[in-house]
């Protein structure tokens, strides 16, 4: 491990481990550090797991399993791809990918945004409770399954059972979905989707309009 | 020389064959000289990680459920666990109170040195700030997810893994990212309703947990005497220990069930559990309401002008029994045990 400064640090993955990292961090007090270089991630498990109060993290590489997991108040950006569970738990902040992520991507995410220029596998968005997630490429199947509240944008196609067990929440797709979930229906997208999407897009710095969308909700009731 | 060893071959082999004395004999767990005058340390339960050996020691063997499954109010709660903290029993629910480290040690009130232990449901997100007040993680694995409303009482104990998990191998990354999100410092335990209870105690060791709480019993709240029964006490322990002595790993086992006084207390424990929680002692030793009275003015008045002391001043006396009742056991049967 290298300190440039107090503000600043970075990591070698090659000599440390995430947890070390995270104690590193740690020790820092809750005073907010400027930026975070991670170099050589080379696809380990528990990259960034509760990193809190950086203000950017930069990753050279992958990420592999629970990358990310309950991260908050920040900005990531990531040069590859991600494992399972990519921002499980996300409580604020902005995380990018710039390759695909696995299965599983922002599950049980509370706030936030994960934006992924790539493909995602299946269950994107399970469980998801507030974050806002933004897919590029495509996203496999169950994806929104049992989402309660907040945003899933799919600028491609959908594998099948889209939204399933979802109570809550908004599905924006722009290709086609293998098969629809009875859980969810589509409704007409309105200015406000539109202003939405373009918001999210904007935010996760891709270029597209909010008009191509069509917008799926949930058929319960939230309880 | 020769009868003495023989007879310690035979007890040996008596402890051996016999199923209900758990992973380490009996003697070595209950000694009444070791354990002395109080009689609590022969039998306390130590909740360590695997690696880092972090963690803290249940002493006597308690812990509560009241506090996550029976509805009760903060306040309820507070009053409670204050008067049960003299006897060091760990709760199980949602952070009720922090401890500022600054704090003067005269205005922290007396349960907010229990260890807590905080239960994790289905579907919830992981609370950072909430998992490191904690003294230990217990992550339910049973209940309806999604939130949605349960149809019936037993379905919120229905088995079921968390819903982001698609194969049954992720649940080991699970306990690793709790692991690494709570600096490796704390236990890592399960909640199971007990179903295929060997095979599933075996899935949850190789999973990686610290400790395992078998729900045999559950409690319908401090109101009603009631309690659902899903499974079987004896078999669930028995299969427990079984499955824990045949991994070869320490995990401990908490039990929480239908035990209403300090014999059975201690037999769950002779059986090979490591804590026992005090959830139906507690229920059973409320006192009852008085019958109806006709009121008066001032029956009513009086009433309100007695009652000084706090509404659960009973646990802390029901406790006080318990421990003592557990404790004669203990010398009873170490007694008895010896060679």
């Amino acid at each position: 491990m290298e300190n440039l400064s107090e503000l600043t640090h970075s990591f070698d993955l090659e000599t440390i481990s995430p947890l070390e990292m995270l104690e590193a961090l740690r020790r820092s007090n809750g005073v907010t550090i400027s930026s975070v270089n991670i170099a050589n991630a080379r696809g380990q498990d528990f990259i960034g797991c509760g990193f809190r109060n950086v203000s950017e993290v930069v990753v050279q590489g992958s990420v592999g399993d629970f990358g990310f997991s309950s991260f908050g108040d920040g900005e990531c950006k990531i040069s590859g791809n991600a494992g399972d569970f990519f921002g499980h738990s996300a409580a604020s902040g902005i995380l990018v990918v710039r390759g695909n992520v696995r299965r599983s991507l922002g599950a049980l995410g509370i706030g936030g945004l994960i934006a992924v220029y790539g493909d995602a596998g299946d269950r994107a968005a399970v469980g998801l409770q507030g974050a806002d997630i933004v897919v590029r490429g495509s996203v496999g199947a169950f994806a929104g399954l049992g989402m309660q509240s907040g945003t899933l944008i799919i600028g491609g196609s959908a594998g099948g059972d889209l939204g399933k067990g979802s109570r809550g929440g908004t599905i924006y797709i722009r290709g086609e979905a293998e098969s629809i979930s009875s859980d969810i229906e589509e409704q007409r997208l309105r200015e406000p989707d539109r202003l939405k999407i373009g918001m999210l897009l904007l935010k996760s710095n891709i270029k597209s309009t909010g008009k191509e969308f069509r917008v799926f909700r949930s058929t319960h009731t939230e309880t | 020389m020769n009868s003495k060893s023989n007879r310690d071959s035979q007890s040996n082999e008596l402890q051996m064959q016999h199923p209900l004395l758990g992973s380490e004999p009996l003697l070595s767990r209950i000694d009444p000289l070791r354990r002395g005058l109080d009689g609590g340390s022969g039998i306390a339960c130590q909740l360590f990680t695997k690696s880092t050996s972090n963690g803290f020691t249940l002493d006597p063997p308690f812990f509560t459920r009241l506090t996550a499954d029976a509805g009760l109010s903060v306040q309820a709660k507070r009053q409670l666990l204050n008067e049960i903290a003299p006897f060091g029993v760990a709760w199980v629910g949602d952070s009720i109170g922090t401890l500022d480290r600054t704090q003067d040690d005269s205005a922290v009130e007396p349960f907010q040195r229990l260890p807590r232990i905080a239960s994790l449901q289905l579907d919830e997100h992981f609370d950072v700030v909430s998992l490191d007040q904690a003294a230990a993680i217990e992550l339910q694995l049973c209940g309806v997810p999604f939130q949605a409303i349960a149809n019936s009482r037993r379905a919120r104990w229905t088995p079921g893994l968390p819903v982001e998990i698609a194969d049954f191998e992720q649940l080991e990354k699970r306990v690793g990212v709790l692991r690494v999100l709570s600096g490796g410092k704390r236990p890592i335990g399960a909640l199971v309703s007990p179903a295929a209870v060997y095979e599933d105690v075996r899935f949850l060791i190789d999973s990686g947990f610290d400790f395992l709480t078998l729900l045999v019993d559950v409690q319908f709240g401090m109101l009603s005497k009631k309690s659902l029964r899903l499974a079987s006490l004896e078999t669930t322990i028995e299969q427990s220990v079984k499955a824990v002595e045949d991994s070869g790993a320490k995990t401990k086992i908490l039990v929480s069930a239908n035990v209403v006084n300090g014999l059975q207390m201690f037999r769950c424990l002779q059986m090979g559990a490591s804590a026992i929680s005090i959830d139906a002692f507690l229920v059973h030793s409320k006192p009852m309401e008085t019958a109806a009275v006709k009121e008066t003015f001032g029956s009513v008045l009086s009433t309100y002008t007695a009652t000084v002391s706090s509404p659960m001043a009973w646990a802390k006396s029901a406790l006080t029994q318990l421990k003592e009742d557990l404790n004669d056991c203990a010398v009873y049967a170490g007694t008895l045990m010896r060679p």
